[in-house]
């Protein structure tokens, strides 16, 4: 699992590229790598999973803990570029009605400048 | 397209890399498509953490798997010797429509499971649990 800021825009939005597998053992890194970038205060979160190969419920977790405290701090959370099978799993989950999800990284930071 | 393999972990976390690759070695072999690997891959994730975390009061344990394909479908049986837990059962059913703040961290894994196979089936045996999944090739 690698993850990497791509852009910080003027307006307090930053977009992260997520890569490879985030299962069980990797998820606590998510967390705390995820985590501290939120902490930092950023407003909005954009995250692009355009290759992101894998997702469990255990970054599920992530995902739902990190967006319920950008909400608390008046923040937020959206994802871009997701792969098919991994949109499928948002959809199941009810997580795309919690997290907005962009076909790009140009629709979320337009959505997260609104 | 008739193929049989076996696959043994241990009840720990780091052997779950070792799920994944065989999962992806197998998939190749067997000329699954992406959609069926990522299905596989998630599901036997979710069940193998659940029985390595929740599965027994401790100790070093075994889970077997044992993968059969044909040319409709794929079926694997799932047999550890953890606590009697049957996934179609004894698993909360989220509500995954809830509002945001009302959802709880957790909780997915079983939902996951249970979403993604066409077919499963649960029963205890001997002090194991059996459990068959199957997953149609057609998507």
């Amino acid at each position: 699992m690698k993850l990497t800021v791509v852009n910080v825009t003027e307006n307090g939005v930053m977009v992260v590229a997520i890569e490879g597998r985030v299962d069980s053992s990797t998820a606590p890194k998510f967390r705390r790598v995820l985590g501290g970038v939120a902490d930092a205060g950023t407003r909005g979160l954009v995250l692009d999973l355009e290759n992101l190969r894998f997702i469990s419920s255990a970054s599920l977790g992530v995902l739902l803990e990190v967006t319920k405290a950008q909400a608390r701090r008046g923040g937020m959370l959206a994802v871009c570029s997701v792969p098919d099978a991994l949109r499928k799993i948002l959809e199941i989950s009810g997580f795309d009605q919690i997290i907005p999800v962009h076909d790009s990284q140009a629709e979320a930071l337009a959505a997260c400048s609104r | 397209m008739a193929l049989t393999r076996t696959l043994t972990i241990e009840t720990r976390l780091d052997e779950l890399n070792r799920l994944a690759e065989a999962v992806e070695n197998l998939g190749e072999e067997d000329n699954w498509s992406p959609g069926l690997v990522g299905k596989v891959n998630l599901v036997l994730e979710e069940l193998a953490i659940n029985t390595i975390n929740h599965g027994h009061d401790g100790g070093l344990h075994e889970i077997a798997f044992t993968f059969s394909s044909t040319e409709d479908a794929l079926t694997i049986e799932m047999v550890d010797d953890g606590k009697p837990f049957d996934p179609l059962t004894d698993a909360p059913i989220p509500d995954v429509n809830a509002p945001m703040h009302e959802r709880p961290i957790g909780g997915l894994g079983v939902f996951l499971v249970r979403k993604l196979m066409d077919e499963l089936s649960y029963r205890r045996e001997e002090g194991r649990n059996h459990l068959t999944l199957v997953a149609y090739r057609a998507e």
